[in-house]
Formats: C-alpha cells, structure tokens, sequence
C-alpha cells in the first residue's frame, strides 16, 4: 500500500535541502489520471442508475469469465454480474473515502489552526494528544476500533476517522506556525492586520493548499485501508457488494475463477492509483508556484 | 542513552494503556457481543447472562479494566473467546510467524526502497514507463498484489508456494524464525523452503513502502547533488559516483528512515492482510478470526502486541537516525 | 607561465524557451601569485567564468562553450568532463560562498580533511595553518559544531591541502560577519603569498576587492568591461557604469549631507515632486545633485524638529530559549537604554548575534521585552513601522501591491474613516514616493525585481507615515547600485516627512549615512555611542573592529 503524505514540513526540510522542480502543469500521465479519476467519479454516480442488473441478485450462470455475453467483467460463485457489483462497490468506496478524508481534514484543520493560532496550554493538549495518536499504527488501531465497535461499513469509517484527524492536525499546526512565522505575516502584523482577518488573508492561503493535496493523496489511501479492512471481515456483510470484501470471497475460487477476486481488487487499484497521481501532480504543481 | 531508554519505555506504555483504554471503552459502546460469539447465535437467555457472569462482563467497565491491567501485569491476557483458550497461550504460538513476515517485509522494502530509487534517478522513456508500473503496483491493495503473485508465480510458473510458512514440519529452533533456525540447525534446506515460503507474503506487503520510500529516497539524493556540499566534493576532485555514495545517500537517508517510521504501521494492516491469504499462522489471521467471532480480548491482546512493536522498530529507526545524522540527537 | 587563461571564452546557456547568452568573449589571464579579483553585481556572469574554470559547468546540459580555457598548459573544455580529469581538485581549488551549506553536515571534519590529505599528521598540520585553535578537537567535529568562520576555515584548508596552482574564492567572506571577513581575507592573502598560487576573487563588494586584489575585472552583463590594477580601477575608473559602481560604494568618506552617487532618474522624479510640494525650485535637481550642490536640508519641512523623544527604550532585557522546552536560556539583551528622537536618525550597529534585531523587533512590538518598558510617542503598533531585510519575502505573495497598501491605509486609525478614492490616491502617492510607477499597483511580489519588492515595502510603511520607521538591514540583500538608491529614499523620505529611524546593520558605513547617532551594540548591551560625523573616533574595542572591517 502507498502511502504518499509528507512528513511534517519542519522535520523534512531540516534534513534535506528543498529542490522545488519546476514543472508548473500536470504531465500528460497526471492529465490521464485526472480524466479517469473523473470517469470512475461520473460511473460511480451513474453507474447504478444505468446497470441493468442488480448487484444483490443473481444474474446469470456462475463462473462465467470475463468477456461473456451479458457479462462484460464475468459472474462469481454465485452468478452475481461481477461488473455491477463493482460499479455499486465504487460508488461505495468513493463515497465512504471522500467522507471520512474530508471530516478528519476538516476536524484536523479546525484544531490544528486553534492549536497554533491561540497557542499556550490548548495548543499543548491538544499536540499531546495528537502525538499520542501518532504513536499508533494507525491501521490497527483503526481495525481494533472497527472491530469492537462491531462490523459495519460505518464502523470501519469512524475507526479510520479516528485515526485519521490528528495527522491533519499536525500537519495544519505545523505549516500554521511556520507561515505565522515568516516575514510576510509580521510585516501584515505591523500593518494593523490582526486576529482573524490575519489568519484568513495572510496565513490560510499558503496552509489550504498544502493540506487539500494532502487530503487527495489521502484519499487513495483510505480508499485501500477501508478495501483492507472490508477484506478481512469488517465491513458490511455478504452480499453487500463491498469491493474489498468481493476480493476476500474470491480468494476461494483463485485457482479455477481468478476473475472474481481480481477484478475488485483492480477497480480499488485504479481509484487509489488515480488519487495518486492527481494528488502528486498538485502537490508538484504547488511546489512550483511557491506554496 | 539510559535517558532516552527510560523516556521511551514510559511514553510507550502511557501510549499502550490509552490505546487499550480506547478499545475497552469503545468496545462497551459499540454493538459487538462477546458472549454471542463465544456461545452461538442460538444461546438461550440465561445461558448468556451465566457466561458474562462468568466472564465478568456484567461487572463495571471500569472494574473490568482494572482486571484486565492485573492480569497484564502477570502476563495473563484473559481468555479467547474464539478459541477457548488463553489469549497468551495463542499469542505466544503466533508471534514469531508474524515477526518472520514483517522482518522479511522490512527487509524487502529497504532493498527495494534502494533498487527503486535508482529507477525514480533515471532520466528517459524507458525509466519512465517502469516508475508508472512502480507507481501502479505500489498502488494496488496489498490483497491483490499477493493475488497477482499467487495467479503468476504459484499457479502459472510453479516457482514459489503459495501457502503456509514450510513444507516440513514447524521448526522446533529456539528463535521461532523458520529461516533463521534452519540456518542455526544447519539445515540450509530447511531454511531455503521457508525462505521460499516468506517470499511472496514479504513482497506483497513491502512494495508499497518500498516505492514510497524510493521516492524519497530518490529526492533527497537529487537535492544532495545539488547541494553546497556536493558542489565542494566536486571541486575537490571527487567523480559523481563516489559522492553519490559517500555523501548523497547518507544525506538522503534521514528522511527516508523517518519514512520507514510511517510506513511500518501501514505495512503492519497489510500483513494481517496477506496473512489471511497465505494461511500463514501469524497475528493476523488470528485477528481476522478473532474480529469475527467478536473476540475482543483476542483483538485487544493483538492490538497491543502489533502497537508494541511499531513503538520498538520506530525507537529503532531513531537510534539509526542518531548514527546517520550527526545533527539528530536522542530526546 | 601564466595559472590560467580565458581567451575569448563565451558561455550560453540554452534552454527550450530562450538562449541566455552569461560570458560573451571574455579574455582574462591569472598570474602566479596573483589575485585578479572578478567584480560584478548579480547577474554578470562572474559566477560563471568561476564555474567554468572549475570544470563544474560540465555538470549542466545547457550550458555551450566557445573560444579557449586552459589551466597551466592543459587546455580545457568548460563543457567536457572528461578533460577535468587531474585538473579539478588538483591544479584548481575553490573557497565557496557559504560555509554553512558546503560541508557535508554528516561528516567530520577530520574525515573530509582525511579525504585529501591522506594523513591525521597533514590533516592537523592544514587546521593549525588556517588557524584553528584546539585543532586535535575540531578533527572531530561536525560542521554543525563549528561556527561559520571557522567552517571558512577549514574549507580554505581543504581547498589549500592539494597546493592548487589556481584557486578560486567565490564570495568567500559574503556570508560572514564584518569581523570575521577581515580575518578570513588576511589568512587568504597569507596563504597566496606562502604557496604562490593564483587566485581568482569573485566579489561584488568592492571594497573587498581592493583589500585583496592586485589586478580587478569589472563584469557587466557577461562583458568585461574594463580592467587594471586596482588602484587605477579605484583612482580613475574609464568606463560610466565602473564610476557608477564606485560613487554608489559606501566608504567613511562619502559625504553624508548631499544624495549618495550619480544622480540617479526615478529618485530624481521623487525629490523633484517633495520640492514642487514646497514651492522651491525643481527644475535643477540632477544638475545641483551632479554639482554636489543638493542637499537633504532642503527637503525637510521649515519647522524645526522637536528634540523629544519618539521611541524610548528604558532597562529593556530579554532572554531566548535555546532549543528544548527545558534547554538554557540565553540573555539576548541586557538591560537596554535606547532613545530615538523626532526626527533624528539613529543606527544601531552590531553583528549578528548582538542582539541588534532583538531591539528592533522589540520596539516593532512583534517580541515582548522580559524586563524593562518601550514607548513610542503616541502608542505601540500604530506610530512604528518596520521596513524588513528580505522584501521579497515580507510582501505577502498572493496579494497585489494595491491590496498591501490598502490594507494598511484601512488599518490605521489616521486614514481609516478616509473614503475609497482617498486611499486610492494615498497608496499613489505612497508609491511616487519611492520612485515607482503606479502600474505596480496590480502586480504581486513575484513579478518585481528585488529593488521594486524592497520598494514597495518601504511604500507600505511610510504610506500611512509613522512617527518611527525601523529598518532592520533593507539593504544588506541587494546589489550596490540599487542599495544606493534605497538610501537615497530612505534619507529623502526621512525628511520629507520628518520621521525618525532606527537603522540596524552590520555596516558602519551604511550607518553613518543614514543616522544622526550610531550606536554599537554588543553581546545585548549598547556599548558606545557616537555621533555620525565622527564615526571614526570610535573608542571600544569592538567600535574599532567593525571600524576596521569597513576596509576600503
């Protein structure tokens, strides 16, 4: 599993000096990357609206390999359509990945900025308990939480969550103070510009940037925590068409039907591969314009 | 040292005693019932509020927590509800196939994270096309990744095994690391097998940290080159190669052991993963049995002992930092 | 036979977009122990005639050569590696510009040393030769453990163990304070005169290269524009843009009651505007400027200033943390006593380390003092204004120039009730002023050159004008011509608008011509204090030290 995000920015350029590369737009890889992002999102939306079979009733005869007529992607051990369960799974994976990447984003921003803004004692707290977090294998903790909180597919995101947030805290905090720091925001200081207009106008636009490409290159992770965890038992049960869970049942059949373990498991490679890729291109493209 | 010794050690158990206060708290609030695992979905009433009488699952949270702590305290993890036997009992049976794997994993991406971050130096079509299908697999869940290894070098080509730890008998060596004990019994069959066997497991779950650490690996070397210090080792005389190697790599090398940090706790959720695919005996699996029959000391006792270890190899990529770069010191 | 020899040597540098022509047929020769000193401001192409003797420019695929290089009796190819072989490193070293990032951090010096002299023997015996106190100690050290002058050390060590026949000091003292960089050149010259190599001094400080150089090139836009022996260069410059050079370089000498250099046109405009103001006459400027006629008097307001005082420093002390929360404390400033009066000019001179900045952004209000009291007439925050060190940096980047200005102009409490088109006109003004044109307006910090972004910070601060301006060095990142020219404004706005300055700078001579008053600060204490005019009779040790460092 990738797992793209910085280190915290004063920990990084402390040991190695910066070399910003100076491409300043997407590379056609990026571009194609952002396009099939695009379709797997419209799919995911459309997808269901359009499918012609259903994702929880058998279609067919099972076994059928990819290519068969009627089933374009194959049907499993049970005769389900494999293709309309995937297209049901992106929309679930898509969905439940955005969602838990944007609330902890947000949660982390929100405490990260209060910590480093206001300072003094709430910002120690509030760092103590992130670095507690921190000390966690996230993924582990977020399958233990998962796991006592029973298994469901909202389990699995709010054990994620959980422990997702405070890196975005961290992070937050962390290019807070160093923007609040620098020259600019002093001299906007000595300009009469204070509290919350200071930190919306001078310190907030070089931070949002930083932590929106986070965020994206976050989101390809999540997406293969929350296939991980749906993999070994803990999302919604059978026959819910959960990609990672679909890839698990397959595992049984991986000598004679390989198909039906396999093409989940891709469909979850693309959509991680592609917020990969995007989430690369703008953190280069950030770079390169000065973030 | 001895400082730094004794910080760690506290900071990881407060850190180990919050984290197994978060999941006895969340496991009270959240809908998983031991009990009904423990005796079947068909357990009359009585007979499950007999079993959590007897389980001391009636008693208070707080009370059962502080059970538990004595119980820690004298290496009693309680009883797995899954298996009906002593969590410690099973713990101590599973630890080494796991500590094998995540080794090997580490290993794996170490050596990867440096034969790739040559691919990620290179300039042209070719480098490009192999840091895509780098960047693709690194991608790809750890699943499918093994999935792919099963299909091509087990089913296809007949190269690796695909299941188990060996193909003799469980070693009877004192590490409980099967390559390491056939290397100390002298039996270099026995060890080649395992070997053999750890493999793809391994691989599966260290090429994702291997390319990202590749990645920054490959940064850091290109930032060293052009550094001041670069720019003086060439003034003296020194071809590229030789500072590449004496002062390029050890410069980039600092953030990519930070890295390796993180990466571990990402590689740690693959290996429950692949284990579960590769039927190999390990932690994981066990949690995997474990999270479906709601075995929560199961799941407690593992996230404990997986969190100790991120803890110990985190406090061991420190002390390499320390030797690597002057400037780091031990807090 | 001649060290080294360009003949005709012209690089290019072509990229996709443009081809950028850096060196167009330069000829220079270096004698054996001779020190030609390559003068230029940023930009003209000596930093590539240096590269291109180290056989370093072969590392950039850009880069295109012609006419003849060569070094003893090899001839060389700048953009060949392979023709470096046994000449880098060997018949020619280099000194870099900043010790701080050109020692590999994870090695000890020992071990670098080791590298090239081959002997823990020859290794001690270079540090001693440099120098270096305790040397048996500094073997073992890291960079990180040694200060910055005594990393120039040991890189002149390093660079001196393989005897070059050439070696080349690229801005060796730039990053070095004042004291240190006298020594540094005196163990240059030293070294030169006992191993009889050449040396090839690139600089743009002048002054430096006069201390140092027999012979002196002076670059522009990849040309050598004229050269000669450096007395000759100094006493009777040919070209205009070397006279230029050397009327905008600041020396205890210059005359401090008239505008520094040759007249200059956009601050022409600017003064001429400040008379017209007054009803004079302004229609003479450049000619009386030229005449050494102009003098800043005129353009102070008739009313005479008020000897009051405008920012009162009483007992101010203060301590820094170093490093952990439980690290010592270290006392930056030490029971400071600093008064600036209406419309006097004060310097606060130190190095860095004294302490010099602490006051500054202590009277800023942007640190608080641990002990002691800070006033400004009228209140903190709205009656001092901060002209920074590094414009390009204190411009907030995604804000338009308009947006800074109006900014402030909405802020203070003088402009704040102002309607739209009152600021509008303010921030014009405020731009006039500082001799730009108000198409700046639209433009964001990135699309300004170093001496406009310096500019537009000084517009943003005087254009609600404060009662006191602090400048914490403006000028110390900038080439000579366009620090001349943001001393002029600075002196012309000071009096045009009778606010009072606290200038703080490494630089004596920069000082004097700014200030009334010139304070020497030291390790957090003010040590002396004498007035501008007579600089010279410093008394303190340390006064006498940057006295000296001032070389020229």
């Amino acid at each position: 599993m990738l797992f793209l995000r910085e280190l915290t920015p004063a920990e990084d350029t402390a040991l190695v000096p910066a070399t910003p590369r100076p491409r300043r737009h997407f590379t056609i890889g990026e571009a194609i990357a952002l396009f099939t992002l695009g379709g797997l999102i419209v799919l995911a939306i459309v997808g269901p609206l359009i499918a012609w079979y259903s994702p929880i009733v058998p279609s067919g005869v099972p076994f059928l390999p990819p290519g068969s007529s009627g089933h374009l992607l194959g049907t499993d051990n049970l005769g389900f359509d494999i293709g309309t369960r995937v297209v049901f799974g992106l929309r679930i994976s898509l969905f439940a990945a955005v969602t838990v990447t944007v609330i902890s984003a947000i949660a982390g921003m929100i405490l990260g900025t209060i910590a480093a803004f206001v300072g003094g004692w709430l910002d120690s707290v509030l760092m103590r308990v992130t670095d507690l977090f921190l000390a966690f294998p996230a993924t582990i903790v977020a399958m233990a939480i998962a796991a006592s909180l029973g298994a469901s597919l909202s389990s699995s995101m709010i054990g994620i969550a959980v422990v997702w947030w405070p890196m975005y805290a961290r992070l937050t905090r962390g290019e807070v103070r160093r923007v609040i720091n620098s020259p600019h925001v002093e001299a906007a200081r000595m300009s009469g510009t204070r509290g919350v207009r200071l930190l919306v106008k001078h310190v907030l636009p070089s931070v949002v940037p930083t932590v929106l490409v986070t965020a994206s290159l976050d989101v390809g992770a999540v997406v293969l925590t929350l296939a991980s965890l749906s993999f070994i038992g803990l999302g919604t049960p059978a026959p819910a068409p959960e990609l990672g869970l679909m890839a698990s049942a397959g595992m049984q059949y991986i000598l004679s039907a390989w198909w039906i373990a396999v093409v989940p498991g891709v469909a979850i490679a693309l959509v991680a591969l592609a917020f990969n890729y995007v989430g690369d291109g703008l953190r280069t493209v950030l770079r390169a314009k000065g973030f | 040292m001895v400082r730094f010794a004794i910080d760690r050690t506290v900071s990881a158990v407060v850190v180990l005693f919050v984290l197994l206060l978060l999941i006895f708290t969340v496991s009270r609030a959240g809908g998983a019932d031991p009990v009904r695992g423990y005796l079947g979905a068909n357990a009359s009433a009585e007979a499950v509020a007999a079993a959590r009488e007897r389980l001391g699952l009636d008693q208070p949270l707080f009370v059962q927590f502080g059970q538990y702590l004595t119980g820690l305290t004298q290496g009693d993890l309680g009883l797995s509800l899954s298996t009906r036997r002593p969590v410690s009992e099973e713990l101590a049976q599973r630890i080494p196939a796991t500590a094998e794997l995540a080794l090997w994993a580490i290993v794996f991406a170490l050596i990867l994270a440096v034969v790739f971050a040559g691919a990620y130096s290179l300039r042209g079509k070719v480098a490009a096309v192999i840091r895509f299908v780098l960047f693709s697999a690194a991608s790809a869940p750890a699943f499918l990744l093994a999935t792919a290894g099963v299909l091509l070098l087990f089913a296809q080509l007949g190269w690796l095994p695909a299941s188990g730890r060996t193909s003799y008998g469980p070693s009877d060596g004192m590490t409980g690391l099967y390559v390491l004990d056939g290397i100390l019994a002298g039996n270099p069959a026995y060890a080649w097998d395992a070997f053999q066997h750890v493999l793809l497991p391994a691989l599966a779950a260290a090429i994702g940290p291997g390319v990202a650490i590749a990645r920054v690996l490959a940064d850091g070397i290109s930032g060293s080159l052009k550094s001041g210090y670069a720019q003086t080792a060439r003034s003296l005389g020194e071809s590229e190669s030789t500072i590449v190697r004496r002062h390029a790599l050890r410069n980039a090398s600092s953030p990519a052991l930070t890295l390796l940090g993180v990466q571990i706790g990402m590689m740690l959720s693959s290996l429950v993963v692949v284990e579960q695919i590769f039927s190999w005996n390990g932690l994981g699996q066990y949690l995997t049995s474990a999270i479906s029959a709601a075995d929560l000391n199961a799941v407690a006792a593992i996230s404990l002992v997986l969190g100790g270890l991120y803890i110990l190899i985190n406090t061991l990529v420190d002390i390499v930092l320390a030797i690597v770069d002057p400037r780091v010191r031990l807090t | 036979m001649s060290v080294a020899t360009l003949d005709n040597l012209s690089i290019h540098y072509e990229t996709p977009l443009r081809t950028v022509t850096a060196v167009d047929q330069v000829s220079l020769v270096v004698e054996p122990g001779q020190c030609l000193g390559l003068v230029g401001e940023s930009g003209s192409g000596k930093s590539t005639i240096g590269l291109a003797l180290q056989g370093l420019l072969t590392k950039d695929t850009t880069a295109r050569a012609t006419g003849h290089l060569t070094v003893g009796d090899r001839v060389l190819s700048p953009t060949d590696n392979s023709s470096w072989e046994g000449i880098r490193g060997s018949k020619v070293t280099t000194v870099f510009q900043d010790p701080m990032t050109s020692l590999d951090p994870t090695m000890t010096i020992g071990h670098m040393l080791g590298r090239v002299t081959r002997s823990s023997q020859d290794s001690l015996r270079w540090l001693e030769e440099v120098e270096i106190r305790s040397p048996r100690t500094v073997l073992k050290a890291y960079p990180h453990q040694l200060s910055g002058g005594m990393r120039q050390r040991v890189m002149i060590a390093l660079a001196l163990a393989r005897r070059p026949a050439l070696l080349i000091a690229d801005e060796p003292t730039t990053a070095l304070d004042v004291g240190v960089q006298a020594q540094i050149l005196k163990l240059l010259t030293r070294e030169r005169d006992s191993l009889g190599c050449g040396v090839l001094f690139i600089t743009h400080d002048l002054g430096v290269a006069r201390a140092m150089c027999d012979d002196i090139a002076v670059m522009r836009n990849g040309r050598v524009i004229e050269r000669g022996t450096s007395d000759r260069i100094f006493d009777a410059p040919s070209e205009p843009y070397t006279q230029r050079l050397i009327a905008s370089r600041l020396t205890l000498n210059v005359e401090r009651a008239i505008p520094l250099g040759m007249p200059e046109s956009s601050v022409i405009a600017s003064m001429g505007e400040a008379l017209r103001e007054r009803g004079l006459d302004a229609d003479s400027v450049t000619e009386r400027w030229e005449r050494r006629e102009l003098t800043w008097t005129e353009f102070a307001p008739p009313t005479s200033v008020a000897q009051t005082p405008a920012l009162t420093l009483r007992g101010v002390s203060k301590a820094f943390r170093s490093g952990s929360m439980f690290g010592a404390k270290k006392q930056v400033l030490n029971d400071v006593d600093l008064i600036v009066a209406h419309g006097q000019s004060v310097a606060l001179v130190g190095e860095s380390g004294s302490g010099k900045s602490t006051i500054l952004r202590i009277a800023a209000g942007l640190e608080r003092a641990d002990a002691g009291e800070v006033s400004v007439a009228g209140s903190i925050g709205s009656g001092v204004q901060v002209v920074f060190q590094d414009a390009g940096i204190s411009l907030t980047p995604w804000l338009t120039v308009s947006q800074l200005l109006m900014e402030r102009l909405a802020n203070a409490p003088q402009t704040r009730h102002l309607d739209q088109a009152a600021h509008t006109a303010s921030a014009r003004l405020a731009l006039e002023r500082v001799a730009l044109d108000p198409s700046v307006l639209s433009a964001r910090a990135s699309q300004l050159s170093g001496g406009q972004k310096q500019r537009v910070a000084i517009a943003r601060a005087i254009v609600v004008p404060p009662t006191v301006l602090l400048c914490d060095e403006p000028t110390s990142a900038l080439d000579v011509s366009v620090a001349s020219i943001v001393l002029n404004l600075l002196n012309l706005l000071r009096h045009e608008l009778g606010m009072s300055i606290l200038f703080v700078t490494h630089d004596l001579a920069a000082a004097r011509i700014i200030a009334d008053r010139v304070d020497i600060i030291s390790n957090g204490r003010i040590i002396e204090s004498v007035p501008a005019e007579d600089i010279r009779a410093v008394e303190s040790e340390y006064g006498r030290r940057l006295l000296d460092a001032v070389l020229a």
